[in-house]
């Protein structure tokens, strides 16, 4: 009967095919693979391509910033992408808590085999296999550091540069060894940067002090910034440098400076005193990521000169720590309660809350996470919290919808 | 209301606004690039469409002329198969040569929505059915040998991860 027809499926070309079967499930591709060759060839070709259709409503596992696959293991197959961001969607996760013996504020950075952490004294570099992690043997140890301060640190280009109460460090990672060392009296280090050839360094007594890298002796001197507040983040990118600043005696909470001519280009306030900014992060050269004591994370755009994106916290809560995938994942990290939320950046409510274990009774915000497209790191002033989400049955704590209860007298 | 002619395969002339013949966004391409002017007694021909189909993308344009053009969340959105408006279903009770037919002409003149309706009208005749159901609904020749079959790779491992 069907034959009749002048024209069937199979004259198609092959773009409409596609149109086709980008609708079907996984289930009806298997079984269209089965009927001829045609269809064969092109569902195995374009198999990747088909699932990925539905990427777009996935979260954290889309890989598609070099930034984010430099952390992962390995490129997943479209199966795990989708099945683990479902995970991360329902809160099906495993976790597994290490308690690291004193309160110290911490610092993390995640690699793909390596995981930094910054805490007390010292900062190590632990193997780590997938969330399998080695805590007795560190890879690398730079110790020596005050306590007192929090240990920041960068790693960029094989080298650390830390700051620490007075002094920053550069250490490189190859060589172990610190190529500089340098005390600077006038300063109560609060946060460092660095980007190819350029270091910037942020205090809590208001200054801002730019240097040049050659990575062979101390750096030269750029430039000397005095702000109306104390800082608490610097951020560079190649040509411009963005200050966050505690905002208590100006309501400017972030200046942007053009590296070249050492001059402010733009003042960015969100309107409120006592904003203050902890952590600022360049998504693309004119776009970054700012959070902290005004509870949003934020997107601002220096072509407009004000925030064009903004993420609320749930508790209206401070936001101690972000991180982002540079496509459409940000995690947040809050003050209290050990919870860390989970944004799609393209949508206005957040998609989902982790509460890490142990610190239901402590109120540790988490004081730095990172991510990986199947574990989310984090630490508490007391404990590491490593959630992995690559489980192939977790039990799901799903606290999406909390706020949509409603209560019947 | 300017009218712009369109002249089928077989040489039948059609008049339609220019704005519904714009939803084709082949035809607006040509309109705006060769300037053809709608005074202009021009008829812009489409070799690749007989008249019985051309008169079925007219209906539909002439319908859909009103709709939203699509926003850039919708290309965030799931793709479902399951929300083709009523109108459609209705339009598109047809046998399965002339649907295909739309299907050429909406890709050839690139109307975007008619393509897209009409995909999802062809997945859902797909989705559920096995193998061999799908053949028999589409007369698919089965031109797959035993060896062949036994070739065909199976669920895990089609796919070298990259």
């Amino acid at each position: 009967m069907c034959g009749s027809y002048s024209t069937n499926l199979g004259d198609l070309a092959s773009e409409v095919l596609l149109a086709i079967f980008k609708y079907l499930y996984k289930s009806d591709l298997l079984n269209l693979r089965l009927t001829c060759w045609r269809f064969n060839s092109i569902i195995n070709l374009y198999w990747d391509k088909l699932l990925f259709q539905r990427r777009e409503s996935f979260h954290v596992t889309n890989q598609r910033s070099e930034d984010i696959r430099n952390r992962s293991e390995k490129i997943l197959h479209a199966f795990d992408k989708h099945r683990i961001s479902i995970n991360w969607k329902n809160g099906a996760y495993e976790e597994n808590n290490y308690f690291l013996f004193k309160k110290y504020i911490s610092c993390l950075y995640l690699e793909k085999d390596l995981l930094w952490l910054g805490r007390g004294c010292d900062i190590k570099a632990y193997e780590r296999q997938g969330c399998n992690i080695d805590f007795h043997r560190p890879r690398h140890k730079l110790n020596g550091f005050k306590p007192s301060h929090i240990c920041k640190f960068v790693i960029n280009n094989d080298h650390i540069l830390t700051g620490n109460e007075h002094d920053i460090r550069l250490y490189s990672i190859e060589n172990e060894k610190y190529i500089f060392d340098m005390n600077l009296h006038d300063l109560d280090i609060s946060s460092v940067d660095m980007k190819s050839e350029l270091i910037a360094v942020g205090s809590r007594n208001n200054i801002v002090y730019l240097y040049r890298n050659n990575y062979k002796s101390n750096p030269i001197f750029c430039c000397k910034e005095v702000l109306d507040d104390r800082i608490w983040s610097v951020a560079l990118n190649s040509t411009k440098l963005a200050v966050g600043t505690a905002a208590n005696d100006s309501l400017t909470s972030i200046v942007v400076f053009d590296v070249n001519t050492h001059t402010s280009i733009l003042k960015l306030d969100t309107g409120q005193y006592g904003a203050g900014i902890l952590n600022l992060k360049w998504d693309t050269p004119q776009l970054f990521w700012s959070g902290g004591y005004d509870s949003f994370l934020r997107r601002w755009d220096l072509r407009v000169g004000q925030f064009v994106q903004s993420f609320e916290d749930p508790f209206l809560s401070v936001v101690y720590s972000f991180d982002c995938d540079f496509d459409n994942t940000c995690i947040t990290g809050c003050e209290s309660n050990g919870r860390a939320v989970l944004w799609d950046t393209r949508k206005n409510k957040y998609i989902q809350m982790y509460y890490l274990k142990s610190c239901h009774r402590s109120s540790s915000p988490i004081y730095s996470l990172a991510f990986d497209p199947k574990h989310l790191f984090a630490v508490t002033e007391l404990h590491m919290n490593i959630l992995d989400f690559s489980v192939l049955q977790g039990i799901s704590q799903d606290y999406s919808d909390i706020f949509n209860f409603r209560i019947v007298i | 209301m300017p009218q712009l002619k369109l002249q089928s395969s077989d040489g039948e002339i059609f008049e339609v606004d220019v704005e519904i013949a714009k939803c084709s966004f082949t035809i607006k391409t040509m309109l705006e690039e060769l300037g053809i002017d709608e005074e202009d007694d021009e008829v812009v021909p489409l070799p690749n469409v007989n008249s019985a189909i051309l008169e079925k993308v007219i209906e539909w344009a002439t319908y859909h002329k009103d709709d939203p053009p699509p926003t850039e969340d919708d290309q965030y959105k799931e793709k479902r198969s399951d929300d083709i408006c009523e109108w459609d279903v209705d339009f598109l009770k047809v046998d399965q040569g002339t649907l295909f037919e739309i299907m050429l002409a909406a890709n050839y003149l690139d109307v975007k929505g008619l393509l897209d309706t009409t995909c999802k009208t062809v997945a859902n005749m797909i989705k559920g059915k096995s193998a061999d159901e799908i053949r028999k609904t589409f007369n698919i020749k089965d031109n797959f040998t035993v060896s062949e079959e036994e070739n065909v790779p199976k669920e895990n491992g089609s796919c070298e991860e990259k």
